[in-house]
């Protein structure tokens, strides 16, 4: 979206690398698996890890990390096959994604960490989180893990969400990719080019369509998070939604509540609240983390 | 396309160099070294368009920000004259375990890379000095001129770095280019975000006026200086560069005994972005034979 209307245009161009601005970007090998991550905050500072979801890539959080830095040492990475980490996996269930991710956090922060967690990233953080009980903070946006498939399907909406998205990965053209990206936004205007570009960059790479139909299709069923489950969570839990999420709000308020933990709505937003509207995601967010640490 | 895009595959490291805390934008696990400067009050995201595709040619490249630009830092207790940054240089050599690296250096870059090699010729292969700064000939005629643009650049960046808007920073950019459409909004959005830093606003001022000022003319490369010059060299010009004439730039590379010359149509003072594909294809048959 080139402007050219002098002082305003530098608060309305989106750019991915000056959201980045300040981080560093690296390839890591962990256990054999080449995995791309960014870093950003005051080095000391106890490590806060964001796991994107599926389908999905470290920069799912370009509108969050300057914000989250200013309170913690920040590190996102791409989950294995994801984005340009290598297609190293085979099943892609979330045991394997999960292995995978706990690998890459203790090779780079050690066991003492929190978690944000999106969609299938807040499934993975939740299960790290039950059996890490030095994780103290575990924020979960709009996460996958709670309903069984066969629940989630029965809402006409999320049927016919999965079956536009699956496009994106058969024949990743950018209006196709666009297309995808679109049923996680509630204000399809608020689609950004450059994420478009980029997602059709990393969809296009040989082997990504395989790695996005195997996770997909994983029979994910034991992993299932039960309230029993969330009762035992010794870390403080906050869920953030968008207004217009496809989880039902009943469903994330009761395992908010069995954990003791709290709910937050993002108003304007679906899927992506964290990034359709991230002056309301990142205060809330924000809060959390920097009060339960201070 | 956009800064990230263009660079997907490469990475941001910072290094303690030497005790001062450098960027580089990098790409490429083996083969030679390849290490590229800007020009004064640049950043590494001026070789955003070079990286990956010289790495592509099979070089281990390094774009740096030098002390006291970019994100690299910028103390207050050196002077900013020639030695500060060749001494900066091969600290991040040093760090990063490089004997010995081509340098590709544009402007201010250019000086560094033919002022190291003239102190330390063993730590430099090949040099690309592409609308370089450092060279004084010793006509009547370009002397008064390099001290007319050493007082342009002077001005022209003293006025983006003193109080530093959007508007600021584009109008010095838009200087730099052949095209003004050169000039994205990113690259603006970028640049004033580095102006803007803390370190930035207290160094800056310090840096133009020492790096542009009197007593660095004393480092200048004169004519013997390049005579003297063993280093296999490619002197890239342009068109439209607005600083020093294309001239200085012919006369330079008959001087340098192993001085080659090249000239890069429709770009100003900086053809690494301007016109990529003719850079990068330039630099790498230059490199690679």
């Amino acid at each position: 979206m080139a402007r050219d209307d002098g002082l305003l245009a530098p608060l309305l161009v989106m750019s991915i690398w000056t959201d980045f601005a300040g981080s560093s970007v690296s390839f890591v090998e962990v256990a054999g698996v080449r995995t791309r991550v960014v870093q950003l905050g005051p080095q000391g500072g106890r490590p806060l890890v964001l796991l994107h979801g599926r389908g999905g890539h470290l920069e799912t959080f370009h509108c969050n990390v300057q914000e989250l830095a200013t309170h913690r040492r920040v590190i996102i990475f791409d989950l294995l096959g994801h984005g340009l980490s290598d297609h190293a996996g085979s099943s892609y269930d979330i045991g394997e994604l999960r292995a995978h991710a706990v690998a890459v956090i203790e090779h780079i922060a050690g066991t003492d960490y929190d978690l944000i967690g999106q969609s299938l990233g807040g499934w993975i953080a939740t299960l790290v989180a039950l059996e890490n009980a030095k994780v103290r903070q575990l924020v979960l946006i709009e996460p996958a893990g709670f309903q069984s498939e066969g629940e989630r399907m029965s809402d006409p909406k999320v049927r016919a969400a999965v079956e536009k998205g699956g496009r994106a990965f058969d024949t990743p053209t950018e209006a196709d990719v666009a297309l995808r990206f679109a049923q996680l936004l509630l204000n399809k205007e608020s689609i950004d080019p450059e994420m478009v570009a980029l997602r059709t960059r990393l969809y296009v790479q040989p082997g990504a369509g395989a790695v996005h139909k195997a996770v997909r299709t994983a029979d994910n069923a034991q992993w299932l998070v039960t309230s029993e489950n969330m009762s035992t969570l010794s870390a403080q839990l906050l869920i953030v939604r968008g207004d217009h999420g496809h989880i039902p709000e009943a469903l994330l308020s009761s395992v908010a509540a069995s954990a003791g933990g709290q709910l937050t709505t993002i108003p304007q937003a679906k899927q992506w609240p964290h990034y359709e509207n991230p002056v309301a995601a990142n205060a809330v967010i924000g809060d959390f983390i920097k009060e339960t640490t201070a | 396309m956009s800064f990230w895009i263009d660079s997907l595959g490469a990475q941001v490291n910072y290094y303690n160099a030497g005790g001062w805390r450098t960027r580089a934008l990098e790409a490429g696990t083996e083969g030679e070294h390849v290490i590229m400067i800007g020009g004064l009050s640049g950043h590494v995201e001026g070789f955003v368009r070079n990286v990956l595709p010289l790495a592509e040619r099979g070089f281990q490249v390094h774009a740096i920000d030098a002390l006291g630009h970019g994100f690299t830092d910028k103390p207050l207790d050196v002077t900013y004259n020639a030695p500060a940054f060749t001494d900066h240089l091969l600290r991040f050599m040093d760090a990063r375990g490089i004997e010995k690296a081509h340098i590709v250096g544009q402007s201010l870059g250019g000086w560094i890379g033919l002022h190291t090699a003239q102190h330390f010729p063993e730590r430099i292969d090949k040099i690309v000095f592409a609308t370089g700064a450092g060279v004084l000939l010793s006509d009547e005629a370009s002397k008064k001129k390099s001290e007319e643009v050493h007082a342009a650049v002077k001005n022209v960046t003293q006025k983006a770095v003193g109080a530093p808007t959007y508007e600021s920073v584009k109008a010095r950019l838009e200087w730099l280019m052949a095209d003004p459409a050169s000039v994205t909004d990113e690259l603006i959005k970028t640049r004033l975000a580095i102006y803007l830093l803390p370190d930035s606003r207290l160094a800056m001022p310090k840096l133009v006026e020492e790096q542009a000022g009197e007593s660095n003319r004393k480092y200048l490369l004169n004519e013997a200086d390049l005579e003297a010059l063993p280093h296999e060299t490619l002197v890239i010009w342009t068109d439209k560069n607005p600083t020093t004439p294309v001239e200085v730039g012919m006369k330079a590379a008959e001087l340098m005994p192993r001085g080659e010359f090249a000239l890069i149509e429709n770009a100003g003072h900086w053809p690494m972005f301007e016109q990529p594909a003719d850079f990068n294809r330039l630099v790498g048959d230059f490199l690679s034979k």
